[in-house]
């Protein structure tokens, strides 16, 4: 796909400098609208697709800023009421180019400084253009798209022509390849595949973790694996995952399924295994979403878990321990229960957490039973219940092999 | 306030009358009701008779003068197509959805004559706007923020794992289980089946499709839904046009394996 450069005037020379601050903004857009209207007279676009000094950068560069403002008409300027179809599909081009740019250069710390600093400017120009402006950000040029067509389809200016052909529905057969690059239903698809996705999703209740969370999971550990491959310091990668379990706040439950699924995906390169101990130091670090995990997820997938991996079942072990040593023994009960404002779990619930851990093998069984004993005896080697949470628990243990 | 049938004649067809249509606003408020199992199944069994009931509403506003008209005629119509609109089992389906969108434009008033009209207009923006950008599931918007992926990549992503999960599960039916008390999944073939109706033209369900068209029918509880069967024979109604259709489509789509899409087809299942 060949898209050549135009080539168009500075920012600041067709705008005459006026006192009128509205009168300035409304300069600017217009400003900012002919350029676009230029590019499009031009014809089509090429893209450097590969920046081989200095001019090969301004290049790269100009078509950057002309994206930012390509976004800025798209959504806010009545000049996409004279767009016809060729327009909408250059201006889908551009954005894919600008995909394309970020897949490129994020792991490159010097390219991506040049371009955050392009669109820095870029939106001072357009933050003074229009309106309501949004800044485009450089990590937002990964979803280049789908800003375009938010822009466009909360535009109200943008002809129904443009509408119905976004969400025409073409033809059922061999719309497979013309995916990628066809703008005749591209919102057709994208509802498509949504509403697809809804109807088949009560089928997968009885999978493990479920289809959603597998996807996220995936998508999660392809972004740790870029990060650390390009040598991201760690407290970046670590906001990252901060960020992403806020996002889930309405659904703590949920993103116990993502990590679990993340920590089981098979992969087989060192780097695959350098995201999946980052994740498993954080996890040790962040003893909420542990103990959620711990007591949210299923039997079978803390066992899997366990089994994959030798610093969660350590990790596994101690939050037990620790939910042992805040249990006292309650008379009126007549049974163990956790102090605190937040019990978490019950002294049953904690022994079949045990008996799960030892089922995982003979030996992690061997080692439980020996801590268990160690702590029975500092706490007086009792065998009468309701003195030692530990000697209960290896009672429990005991008899569950008879 | 009970409504005087109103019989409204289009250029050709039977008759579309208030009462059909609160049948079908009923319906489709009784599918909108989140978990309930039998929605879906009651989807799939209306499929078809929704899409020729959208095609006489299609007819209808055809004929009328003005969206005006339309909606004076047929006061429900804007209830019925918007709850239509957020129906997954509707929207997946390629024909009714063409044909509902279809509806809307022609509600559309190009020259708005009144408030009504108006109004229309900017309901029908905000509906596809929505139905095309909105994200009602928060965890995973902010997932697609923080990782940089589209709405777009990330739902195709999900569609294809849950057909890969859903085959996997297929695969596991009895007769290929070394225990025979281990219980076949078979159980599920029958709903899976009927959550396929409106998936009959997706490319991204066809794997499943196949597997399922491909079952030995051996074991009594793996029964495939009657109106699984009707979709996929209408999907293809004529042999050689998909034939030539599926030729197509291998040869032009670059770097994937011509026989494995061929393979793929629910195509081959029955007939070969």
């Amino acid at each position: 796909m060949g898209m050549c450069l135009s080539c168009f005037g500075g920012a600041a020379d067709d705008v005459v400098v006026t006192p009128d601050p509205e009168m300035r903004r409304r300069q600017l857009a217009e400003a900012a609208e002919k350029r676009q209207k230029e590019l499009y007279q031009a014809g089509s676009l090429h893209v450097v697709s590969k920046p081989r000094g200095q001019r090969h950068m301004e290049a790269v560069l100009r078509n950057l800023a002309s994206t930012a403002e390509l976004l800025a008409v798209a959504g806010r300027s009545g000049e996409v009421e004279r767009w016809d179809e060729p327009t909408l599909t250059r201006a889908f081009q551009w954005a894919r180019y600008c995909e394309h740019l970020f897949s490129r250069f994020h792991r490159n710390p010097a390219i991506r400084v040049c371009m955050e600093r392009q669109l820095q400017l870029s939106n001072q120009g357009l933050r003074a253009a229009f309106e309501g402006y949004i800044e485009v950000s450089f990590s937002d040029l990964s979803r280049c798209q789908h800003l375009l067509l938010v822009g466009l389809l909360g535009n109200p200016e943008l002809p129904i022509s443009i509408m119905k052909t976004l969400f025409d529905t073409p033809s059922p057969v061999c719309t497979k390849q013309s995916e990628g690059q066809d703008v005749t239903g591209f919102c057709s698809r994208i509802i498509q595949c949504k509403s697809a996705c809804k109807v088949l999703s009560p089928l997968t209740d009885g999978s493990a973790v479920g289809a959603d969370a597998e996807v996220q999971a995936a998508m999660l550990m392809e972004r740790l694996d870029a990060l650390l491959s390009q040598g991201s310091e760690a407290c970046r990668t670590e906001h990252i995952l901060g960020s992403v379990l806020r996002g889930f706040e309405g659904a703590p439950g949920h993103f116990c399924l993502v990590i679990a699924a993340a920590l089981l995906t098979k992969k087989n390169s060192a780097a695959k295994s350098a995201s999946r101990d980052f994740l498993l130091d954080w996890l040790q670090r962040e003893q909420r979403v542990l103990q959620h995990m711990c007591s949210a997820l299923p039997a079978a997938l803390i066992i899997d878990l366990t089994k994959e991996h030798r610093t969660f079942r350590d990790a596994y072990w101690n939050l037990l321990k620790k939910w042992a040593s805040d249990m006292e023994y309650s008379l009126s009960e007549g049974d163990w229960v956790q102090t605190g404002t937040n019990p978490t779990v019950s002294f049953d619930r904690l022994s079949e957490h045990l008996l799960g851990l030892c089922e995982t093998g003979p030996s992690l069984r061997k080692e439980v039973e020996k801590e268990l004993n160690a702590l029975k005896v500092s706490d007086g080697d009792y065998d009468v219940r309701g003195l030692s949470v530990w000697a209960d628990l290896l009672s429990t243990l005991n008899k569950s092999v008879v | 306030m009970s409504q005087p049938p109103i019989q409204i004649r289009p250029a050709a067809g039977p008759l579309l009358d208030a009462r059909e249509m609160r049948f079908w606003l009923d319906k489709a408020v009784a599918w909108g009701q989140a978990d309930r199992p039998d929605a879906q199944k009651d989807a799939a069994l209306h499929l078809s008779r929704l899409r020729d009931f959208l095609r006489q509403i299609l007819t209808f506003i055809n004929s009328v003068s003005s969206t005006t008209e339309a909606v004076e005629r047929l006061p429900l119509l804007g209830q019925l197509l918007g709850r239509l609109c957020w129906n997954p089992y509707v929207t997946a389906d390629a024909p009714g959805r063409r044909l509902l969108f279809q509806s809307l434009w022609g509600l559309y008033s190009e020259r708005p004559g009144n408030a009504v009209e108006t109004k229309a207009n900017q309901w029908i923006r905000k509906v596809l706007c929505q139905l095309a950008t909105e994200e009602d599931d928060a965890p995973a918007q902010a997932l697609m923020k923080q990782i940089g992926v589209a709405p777009k990549e990330y739902y195709l992503e999900v569609l294809r794992k849950t057909v890969a999960l859903l085959q996997e599960n297929i695969g596991k039916r009895c007769g290929s289980l070394a225990d025979i008390n281990q219980r076949c999944s078979c159980d599920s073939i029958l709903a899976t089946s009927e959550a396929c109706v409106p998936l009959v033209t997706c490319p991204e369900a066809a794997p499943l499709i196949g597997a399922l068209l491909q079952l030995p029918g051996t074991c009594v509880r793996a029964a495939l839904s009657e109106h699984f069967l009707d979709a996929v024979s209408s999907a293809y109604s004529s042999l050689e046009e998909a034939v030539l259709s599926l030729l197509e489509c291998a040869l032009t789509t670059s770097g994937s394996n011509p026989q494995k899409q061929l393979d793929q087809s629910l195509l081959v299942s029955p007939f070969l």
